[in-house]
């Protein structure tokens, strides 16, 4: 029987970074054992280790460092360096770069939005790909005619369609580095596929693409969080530079376009992800929402002795994006009405100004004997289980695993109404407006003082995790669509057969 | 809600959003802001009166430049002195810390009358072998150090010790590797040609060898930017030496092999702790990849061919002198001392001059960081020519400053002459040494203004051509000196050293010229 082929890509998580994408992908090339994966995994530099072990169906394992190599190509391909010598030599004659000047403007067109012809940028896209297997990379950025025609393209932009305000030179050498640097996703070998599997609208996307164009692979895109809308926090955040911020969020929300328009099958991790991706551009019908699973044998009910204070639990990492404050102000509420309560933090301290802010509102509120910050846990589902309640604060999540394995844990879950969670915990938990600690704190104490609405709440919510949300569930999701995509494939190879 | 209660809040709203962060660009970031601030769309369309929370921003666009925002410069030192005057000082002394180990031998010579690897006690016949073997290890570890340099300091920048470790270990055997390779080499032509008696070779050997060991442990301890250690080992050196001569009654080579050998072991034994430490320093450092051998020879040939080519053009008019023809000669290269005081009083100005290399590549990288935030996109040509114009004015400067130096250490040792009675001093005035020091004197004031360059260039990652016009320049000292030694006279060989240094100068000058008078580009490519 024919195994199907698929090539995973990732962008700064499998298997060289831990985390939800990095758990999600082990899982999958783990389970589906009767499947050959490769994984393209691009990363910051090519120093890290592996965190995860990889089963014998990984076949190959392409590393994609953007920074930290004296040759782009070093860790990418399998080339020898005599023949990247020879590129070298290639690419240093007089009339190398023209081809990519052209490649490169028609990107630029596109990153400045002048142009929205999705399939003329595939194109470009695709040619650039060619280019660069023909071409040193390296070297061509480093020719003062390529500078000189990024630089022309980028004044007539900025004279013709700009305001007043004009970028600074920083600007403008960030921009071509910014191209330079990211496109080195563009430089790893294509292989042959069935299907491309991209764990992100990002540049892990572009190979599908190339894959697409190249060999008719079926181009699968999951999301977990929504790209764009993270990257523009991360400019806002760093406080990018305005015009900086500009350029690099014109290629990003490019590579995300293209993404959902070459993708044969977008599949979120929760609806509530579409809102983002329908307006950038991704056909609903190819919307197919496959949830995160998890280990329901891990993540159960514990039957730990009952506890000798009603306990509140929350397992998150302290962070302004998990909105303690929140979780500490519900805590005040509700000890004044459970004098005895007890509210459990567990998660690491990332952020030491935060915590101190944290640790302070617990003084200044004055519920020491009913707070605790309890670090980082291994064991989650122990945690869990230690709790009456379960809460998660969260201003913003895309779907959240603390709440499904809460809930598998047979905890009532109270959760801020952020990213996905309503679509799983509306009626198996309660669900409150983010922020809304009278709110969090109603819900709390109602469950604290009725053991049996706990208890059948609690029974619920685990039958909802099994009935839709467990590993098989999700792996048999994945194989499925698989399936189905690798038939399509069949389908048109041979449909193009017949036509030829 | 009336309009203009509506639009306050918005603002009041955008305003809470935006604390702490940058300027929003458009409606997708002002969206996600919201979202983050814990708002929904069905907030937005219960509380505001919006379908989403899509609709309220772009109702919210428009009040975008109703307030500042604070802007990260990325990229800029952080200075650590905003006095132009106390900072230039500051870098200077910096630089200056290379080589105060220099410094020191020039005074133990001065106060007992020989150092390391030299002495005024010695007769021409010894100073000849002793110098020899010092050349050789120049010559060879000068190669090495550029190399650990370079490749060391790349991963210690990116905080990977782990990597940073195992490539300066890597290439700290390889040196190892080829000291002994030369020092076979040498063996093998001696013990076929018998260039010379063997208990000279030997001489020649050991002071190749162990020197050699000393250069090696220096350049990972250069890498660490740790000159003070480096200083300690010269003292710890010359300490030794003078305990062996001073109280073990040996002779000044004696106690200067076997000082060297003792903090051979020491700084040996210290460099390989170091480096192995180093890999413990964080866990966040995974260093797995280190390059293929193929890349990081590709990628260090350059420093390995400049640093040959720059001690060879530092080195090569003496031998050419030393090789010169006449009557009674034992060897066929042979020792002049007027010869090699010329010079090494030149070097006195050469180490005074060489700290302005670190003044110069500070205030270059500083002033051009600034720079690119100071201009508008369309005024690049304008921010081409600041930066041209601080490269000629700081080289008008420099050649000012070192015109002074030469003169003021030519007075020097007149002062010394007059009023202290030193060896050294009176050797200097009888003639052709005074010749020998200003040509030689003009033409390192030359190589550390090409320095300067030098560094400039490889910080925008451009090796080549220092490697070209260091290669040119060498070929220059050696035609030119050979020609005018042997038609003219053994101090003519100077004049080598002159044009070799005076292409080199005017090579790179007119790459950097070239450079500075397209920044955008070159700044654009320093990666």
């Amino acid at each position: 029987m024919k195994r199907i082929k698929i090539v995973m890509t990732a962008e700064g998580s499998y298997p060289f970074e831990t985390g939800g994408v990095s758990v999600w992908a082990d899982l999958l090339v783990h389970e589906l054992k009767h499947i050959d994966f490769s994984i393209i995994s691009i990363m910051m530099h090519p120093f890290a280790k592996l965190k995860y072990e990889l089963p014998e169906n990984v076949i190959k394992l392409h590393m994609v460092p953007l920074w930290g190599s004296e040759e782009p190509t070093e860790f990418i391909r399998d080339t020898k360096f005599s023949d990247v010598y020879q590129e070298k030599v290639m690419s240093s004659r007089p009339e190398a770069p023209q081809r990519f000047i052209k490649i490169m403007q028609t990107l630029m067109d596109y990153f400045f939005h002048l142009k929205t012809d999705m399939e003329e940028l595939g194109d470009a896209l695709y040619e650039f790909y060619e280019y660069f297997h023909e071409y040193d990379y390296y070297t061509i950025f480093h020719r003062q005619e390529v500078w000189e025609a990024y630089k022309e393209r980028y004044l007539y932009y900025y004279e013709k369609f700009g305001g007043e305000k004009k970028p600074t030179v920083f600007d403008m050498i960030e921009g071509l580095r910014f191209i330079y640097r990211f496109f080195i996703s563009m430089l790893v070998n294509v292989e042959p596929a069935d299907i491309y599997h991209a764990s992100a609208a990002s540049f892990c996307s572009l190979p599908c693409i190339i894959a697409k164009k190249k060999f008719g692979s079926k181009f699968l895109l999951t999301e977990h969080g929504v790209y764009v809308r993270e990257q523009y926090l991360y400019g806002s955040r760093e406080k990018v530079p305005i015009f900086t911020k500009q350029f690099l969020l014109g290629i990003i929300t490019t590579v995300s376009r293209l993404a959902y328009h070459f993708s044969d099958v977008i599949a979120p991790v929760c609806a509530y992800n579409t809102r983002w991706e329908t307006r950038w551009g991704a056909d609903e019908n190819k919307i197919e929402v496959i949830y995160n699973g998890i280990d329901t044998e891990r993540f159960k009910n514990l039957q730990l002795p009952p506890n000798e204070r009603p306990t509140v639990v929350m397992v998150a990492r302290i962070d302004p994006l998990k909105d303690i404050e929140s979780y500490i102000r519900t805590c005040k509420l509700v000890s004044e009405e459970i004098p005895n309560v007890w509210f459990k933090l567990y998660g690491p301290e990332l952020d030491p100004k935060y915590v101190e802010k944290c640790k302070s509102l617990v003084k200044e509120l004055k519920i020491e004997d009913n707070f605790s910050f309890m670090g980082l846990t291994s064991n989650p589902a122990e945690a869990y289980n230690e709790g009456d309640v379960v809460m998660l604060t969260s201003i913003s999540e895309a779907f959240p695993f603390v709440v499904i394995e809460a809930m598998a844990c047979e905890r009532v879950v109270v959760s801020s109404d952020v990213g996905g969670t309503k679509e799983v915990l509306e009626g198996y938990g309660f669900v409150e407006k983010p922020k809304d600690y009278d709110g969090f704190a109603r819900s709390v104490i109602k469950i604290l003082k009725d053991p049996e609405l706990k208890r059948m709440m609690g029974i619920e919510a685990r039958q909802r995790i099994l009935n839709g949300f467990t590993i098989e569930d999700m792996v048999e999701n994945y194989d499925k669509l698989y399936e189905r995509l690798d038939n399509e494939r069949s389908e048109e190879r041979r449909r193009a057969k017949v036509l030829a | 809600m009336s309009d203009q209660k509506r639009e306050e809040e918005l603002k009041s709203l955008l305003d809470a959003i935006t604390q702490e962060r940058g300027r929003p660009i458009d409606v997708w970031e002002i969206t996600a802001l919201l979202e983050i601030y814990g708002l929904r769309d069905i907030d937005a369309k219960n509380d505001w009166g919006y379908d989403s929370l899509f609709d309220m921003a772009k109702d919210m666009e428009p009040f975008i430049d109703t307030k500042t925002y604070e802007e990260k410069h990325y990229g800029i030192i952080e200075l650590e002195e905003t006095n132009t005057l106390k900072r230039v000082l500051k870098n200077y002394f910096k630089g200056l810390a290379f080589s105060v180990p220099m410094i020191l031998q020039i005074l133990m010579m001065l106060t007992v009358g020989y150092a390391i690897w030299s002495s005024l006690r010695y007769d021409v016949h010894l100073a000849t072998l002793i110098t020899l073997g010092t050349f050789i290890a120049l010559i060879v570890t000068g190669s090495i150090s550029q190399a650990i340099g370079r490749k060391g300091l790349y991963y210690l920048k990116l905080n990977e010790f782990a990597l940073a470790s195992k490539i300066s270990m890597h290439i700290y055997i390889i040196g190892f590797i080829i000291v002994i390779a030369v020092a076979l080499l040498l063996i093998f032509i001696q013990f076929f040609f018998y260039m010379m008696l063997q208990e000279d070779f030997l001489i020649v050997l050991s002071f190749y060898i162990l020197l050699s060991i000393l250069f090696l442990g220096n350049a990972v301890y250069y890498m660490f930017e740790e000159y003070l250690s480096v200083t300690i080992y010269f003292i710890l050196a010359m300490a030794l030496v003078y305990i062996f001569f001073s109280f073990f009654q040996l002779n000044v080579m004696m106690s200067q092999l076997y000082a060297l050998a003792i903090t051979d072991i020491i700084i040996t034994f210290m460099t390989i702790k170091k480096l192995r430490d180093l890999r413990k320093k964080s866990d966040l450092a995974e260093g797995e990849a280190l390059p293929k051998t193929s890349v990081l020879a590709h990628s260090l040939m350059p420093f390995f061919t400049y640093g040959l080519l720059y001690f060879l053009l530092l080195l090569i008019d003496r031998v050419i002198a030393w090789s010169v023809y006449y009557e009674g000669k034992p060897y066929f290269i042979w020792f002049i001392v007027p010869y090699e005081v010329g010079l090494d009083w030149a070097l006195i100005a050469l180490i005074a001059l060489i700290g302005i290399t670190e003044v110069s590549i500070y205030e270059y990288m500083y002033r051009s960081q600034i720079l690119t935030y100071k201009y508008h996109c369309n005024e690049y040509k304008k921010f081409n020519e600041d930066v041209y114009s601080f490269f000629k004015r700081f080289n008008r400067l420099f050649f000012i400053v070192s015109l002074i130096v030469i003169v003021c250490v030519y007075f020097a040792i007149y002062f010394l002459d007059q009023y202290i009675n030193s060896t050294m001093s009176h050797i200097f005035f009888q003639p052709p040494t005074p010749f020998i020091y200003w040509v030689a004197a003009f033409s390192y004031v030359l190589i550390v203004n090409t320095l300067m360059n030098v560094l400039l260039l490889f910080s925008l990652s451009r090796f080549l051509a220092p490697v070209r016009y260091a290669f040119y320049a060498v070929m220059t000292d050696i035609v030119v000196g050979l020609i005018l030694s042997r038609m003219l006279g053994y101090e003519y060989a100077v004049f080598g050293l002159l044009a070799g240094s005076l292409v080199f100068f005017i090579g790179t000058a007119r790459y950097t010229r070239h450079v500075t008078k397209n920044f955008d580009f070159y700044y654009y490519s320093a990666y």
